[in-house]
């Protein structure tokens, strides 16, 4: 990248497309404007820390068993009161998932149930990074990059844009770990602080010594100082379009910023979330408690990002997934411990309106240690989506020692 | 934003009661196999430790200063929460020895003055749950903001250094997130009452504080933990993070043993007593029976001890000590702790008993402060806001500006949902940069109003500078490196900073001072220390 010379440009213009994207680069003096990321299909993880519990959000109301597992917490069947909201026949949505039925309805969203990892812990922490890393099989410590960042180093040749990934916060998950020209950032207007007069002169100090440092520092403070020429979303002022009422809070806030990044089309490709608060060991509430309110907020941001994005459905797929499940039964403080298998949901320009499971059931013999079984490996989830709607080949590199099998989003 | 803050069940908690009547608990099999339980991996990915890839910087990296320090000068550095000319010239005149037995003996340390501070600004600190839940009302602050000001306050401020930075480190060792629910009642005295007391104690006595306490047994839930089905949220964080580590040796079938042993310690619900929202054991909630941790088996009776056979098992045992040896070394010394290092002071750990001050004596030695042990630690947040606040010598206390800009960096006390508490990596916190220059950049504008900060002078700044005035500006770039960052520029760094200065674009006065203060702290050498 080359240094910026002049004085910063007006970079409210840039939230108009890709030509004003192309216009700002060149202002910028970059060489992001010979071609950039510009339309490259962008990559959404939103990923649910804590263990979301999948047998509620996408009920199996036609297991009987979930009923002798769950007397007091499992969603009742549709028709009920507070029943779930039918899918297929077998499946259906907690109450306040509702949302969701609009990109379902639209054929938009997809649901893979007793999807997961294959790695047995029941530990947050080890189950993020294994998933993560996407390193389940692999020598200890062989790998040390998250599976989105080795996506991509892999398609760095034909990248030119100064910001490929995002992750929108404070730090980078696992996820992202190593992963080039790849910052978190939390506002998607950013200037570089200070005095205006001598703004430029520390930029370029502190351009020459992080330079001299090596490649881990080195590398995102010069992705920071290049945000600093491409990142001018006016996120204040930005109006969603088709209707879209993106509720209050944090993740419908940045859900927003990434519709509006999206839109702006600066050729970042992969952007990740996190939402936190699913650990619900107690008091789980599945219609009118904690969880209730956490699908509420989770699944109309969900719904106000897919209106917002309506005709833009082939610039970008979302991936909602959980490092695991929770356990088949309840306990005795009206919650659930840690599980095993659980539902992943993929939505843009997918086969979407079913819900695909290899369902292994619920009845004792059928669970892993109590919990439900993972049938579909969550790579194979993320590999259909990079091989038939990135055009990345290579899954490999992504997953290795993973044989690809196609779940059939697509 | 204070609506939040209301719990929702209060004054009258809603205690659980049993919902099954306890079954008889079966003799504990012989052994695990063919009981067609799941078990967690005994042989660990990687070993007993707990590492996070890469665990420091990347092959081949070397982010280290190019100047060597002398092990005095990265004791200060390590075990104060951010260099100072005053503190570094107080240890030069103790001896690397005095000036560490002076901050391990910290309470004979007088703090009086800074107590009397934050006691008339933070009247939270001081008071009960039932004391804090009467006098919501009538708070200025919230509980939750007096407790972050004042964690923020004491670390810039406190006399007692390292004990501040053992406060930071078992606060994410026994994280608790203030966001669940009851916290922000409970954090006020958990913090006062066990934590800072047992800080520099013994680890067996601040386990068991820990776990006993109301904001513990709310946080992870085991104040709903009662016999019939027990829950194990508690239990699994206290093998997997407080004591054995993940791959310390523990299986599935021990976690449900712990839930079953602290089965019946919950929380007062009773309003009327002054223990209100305290820990407390209640016989009625406790799942009777033998049980069998880590192959050693747990009376049935009497089943208030069973909690405290377990606490006494897993804080002894050899897993614990090479857990807690890494970790403090890794606080202290380096990103990546050789194995024979850990094993010593793991030892040194358990020969003491869980004496925290002798095993911090076997971490900060000499030697381990001295090349090739020890390798530069990137600032979190925290020790980055704080270095700041101790260069610029504020008299007064933290301001809820720095809490924004915590936040704006991820690392505000008491924020971190998970029970990991915030990460202690470079990779965690490398790429966040645009956050650290911008607080830089904040901090050192003196056209901006710091009110309650007591701000200095450009004539104090310049006398701790060891100048007069500003008309010979040739070797500021070094003064300031020397004086106010404890030496962590590279020669490079410094020479770029003097260059910055010959070249200042404006008339070079107190704001332009500042100016190079600012980018100084923003260079790479200030992200280490």
């Amino acid at each position: 990248m080359s240094r910026r010379t002049g004085p910063a440009f007006s970079r409210r213009t840039l939230l108009g497309g890709s030509a004003t994207a192309a216009a700002a680069c060149a202002l910028a003096g970059s060489s992001a404007a010979s071609g950039g990321g510009a339309s490259r299909r962008v990559l959404v993880q939103v990923f649910l820390r804590g263990a979301m519990d999948g047998l509620t959000t996408v009920v199996p109301h036609g297991d009987d068993d979930l009923y002798g597992l769950r007397p007091t917490l499992a969603v009742r069947p549709p028709g009920q009161a507070n029943g779930a909201l039918d899918l297929d026949g077998f499946f259906g949505l907690a109450p306040t998932a509702a949302p969701l039925l609009t990109p379902y309805g639209n054929g938009h969203l997809a649901i893979v149930h007793a999807s997961g990892s294959h790695d047995p812990t029941r530990s947050h922490f080890e189950a993020e990074e294994r998933m993560e890393f996407a390193d389940i099989g692999q020598p200890a410590g062989s790998i040390t990059s998250g599976w989105a960042a080795r996506y991509l180093q892999a398609t760095a040749a034909g990248a030119t844009a100064p910001l490929r990934g995002i992750a929108v916060g404070t730090r980078l998950p696992l996820t992202l770990r190593e992963a080039p020209l790849t910052l978190p950032v939390d506002d998607f207007y950013v200037d570089f602080p200070g005095h205006p007069f001598s703004s430029l002169m520390r930029q370029r100090v502190i351009e020459d010594t992080y330079a001299r440092r090596p490649a881990s520092i080195a590398a995102p403070a010069q992705a920071t100082l290049d945000a600093f020429a491409v990142l001018g979303i006016d996120t204040t002022n930005y109006v969603p379009e088709n209707g879209a009422v993106y509720p209050g809070g944090q993740f419908a806030r940045r859900m927003r910023d990434v519709a509006a990044l999206i839109k702006a089309d600066l050729g970042v490709e992969l952007v990740t979330l996190d939402v936190g608060g699913w650990d619900l060991h107690a008091n789980l509430g599945p219609t009118n408690g904690d969880m209730a309110q956490l699908l509420s907020a989770l699944t109309r941001s969900i719904e106000a990002f897919y209106l917002d994005l309506l005709g833009l459905l082939d610039r970008y797929a979302l991936v909602v997934l959980s490092e695991f499940g929770r356990h088949a039964r309840e306990n005795a403080s009206a919650g659930l411990d840690h599980g095993h298998g659980n539902a992943m949901f993929v939505l843009g320009d997918v086969a979407g309106g079913r819900v695909i499971a290899d369902w292994p059931g619920l009845a004792a013999q059928d669970l892993d240690h109590g919990d439900l079984a993972v049938t579909t490996d969550y790579r194979d989830v993320l590999g259909e989506l990079l091989l038939e709607r990135f055009g990345f080949s290579d899954l490999a590199t992504v997953f290795p020692g993973h044989p690809y099998a196609p779940v059939g989003l697509l | 934003m204070r609506t939040q803050m209301l719990p929702p069940d209060l004054p009258s908690l809603n205690l659980p009661r049993p919902v099954r009547a306890p079954e008889p608990i079966a003799p504990p099999p012989s052994s695990h196999e063919g009981q067609g339980l799941r078990r967690a991996p005994t042989t660990g990915r990687r070993g007993w430790l707990p590492l996070l890839p890469g665990g420091g910087l990347r092959p081949g990296d070397r982010a280290e200063p190019e100047r060597p320090r002398d092990p005095l000068l990265v004791l200060v550095h390590r075990i104060t929460q951010g260099y100072t000319q005053e503190e570094y010239e107080r240890a030069q005149a103790l001896g690397f020895e005095g000036y560490l037995e002076e901050q391990l003996d910290a309470f004979a340390l007088d703090d009086s003055a800074l107590d009397a501070l934050l006691a008339q600004n933070y009247p939270f600190l001081a008071m009960s749950p039932r004391e804090a839940y009467d006098a919501y009302s009538v708070f200025t602050n919230s509980p939750y903001q007096q407790l972050k000001l004042a964690r923020l306050t004491r670390a810039v401020r406190s006399r007692r250094q390292l004990l501040e930075r053992m406060v930071e480190f078992w606060n994410d060792h026994f994280n608790i997130d203030h966001n669940k629910g009851l916290e922000w009642l409970l954090l006020g005295e958990h913090e006062r009452t066990v934590i800072r007391p047992h800080a520099l104690g013994n680890f067996g006595a601040l386990l068991s504080a820990t776990a006993f306490s109301g904001a513990m047994l709310y946080y992870l839930d085991n104040w709903l933990n009662v016999a019939g089905a027990p829950q194990e949220n508690y239990a699994r964080e206290l093998l997997e993070l407080h004591s054995l580590s993940v791959n310390g040796g523990y299986d599935e079938d021990d976690v449900e043993e712990v839930a079953k042993c602290f089965t019946g310690w919950t929380l007062e619900g009773d309003y009327a007593s002054p223990d209100y929202l305290r820990g407390k054991y209640e016989p009625s909630y406790h799942e009777g029976g033998v049980k069998k941790l880590l192959g050693t088996l747990i009376p049935a009776n009497p089943g208030r001890d069973n909690a405290q056979r377990v606490l006494d098992l897993v804080a002894g045992h050899p897993s614990t000590a090479r857990f807690l040896a890494w970790k403090l070394l890794r606080f202290f010394v380096t990103p990546n702790p050789p194995g024979e290092l850990v094993l010593q002071v793991a030892n040194v750990f358990r020969a003491s008993g869980g004496d925290i001050k002798t095993t911090l004596r076997a971490v900060l030695t000499r030697e381990n402060l001295s090349p090739p042990i020890v390798a530069p630690k990137y600032r979190r947040p925290m020790q980055l806001v704080t270095a700041g606040l101790r260069a610029l010598a504020i008299r007064g206390r933290a301001g809820s500006l720095m809490l924004e800009h915590l936040a704006e960096m991820g690392q505000t006390p008491y924020d971190h949902q998970a029970p990991t508490g915030y990460p202690d990596t470079f990779e965690a916190w490398g790429d966040g940069l645009l956050p650290r220059w911008s607080f830089q950049a904040r901090l050192w504008r003196t056209d901006f109003l710091w009110p309650g900060y007591g701000m200095p002078s450009p004539q104090e700044m310049l006398a701790r500078l060891d100048l007069t005035d500003l008309s010979d500006r040739s070797g500021l770039a070094g003064r300031i490196n020397r004086r106010l960052l404890g030496q962590t520029l590279t020669h490079f760094e410094e020479r770029q900073l003097q260059g910055f200065i010959d070249d200042y674009p404006r008339a070079f006065d107190a704001l332009a001072l500042f100016d190079c203060i600012g980018l100084a702290s923003s260079l790479p050498g200030s992200q280490w220390y």
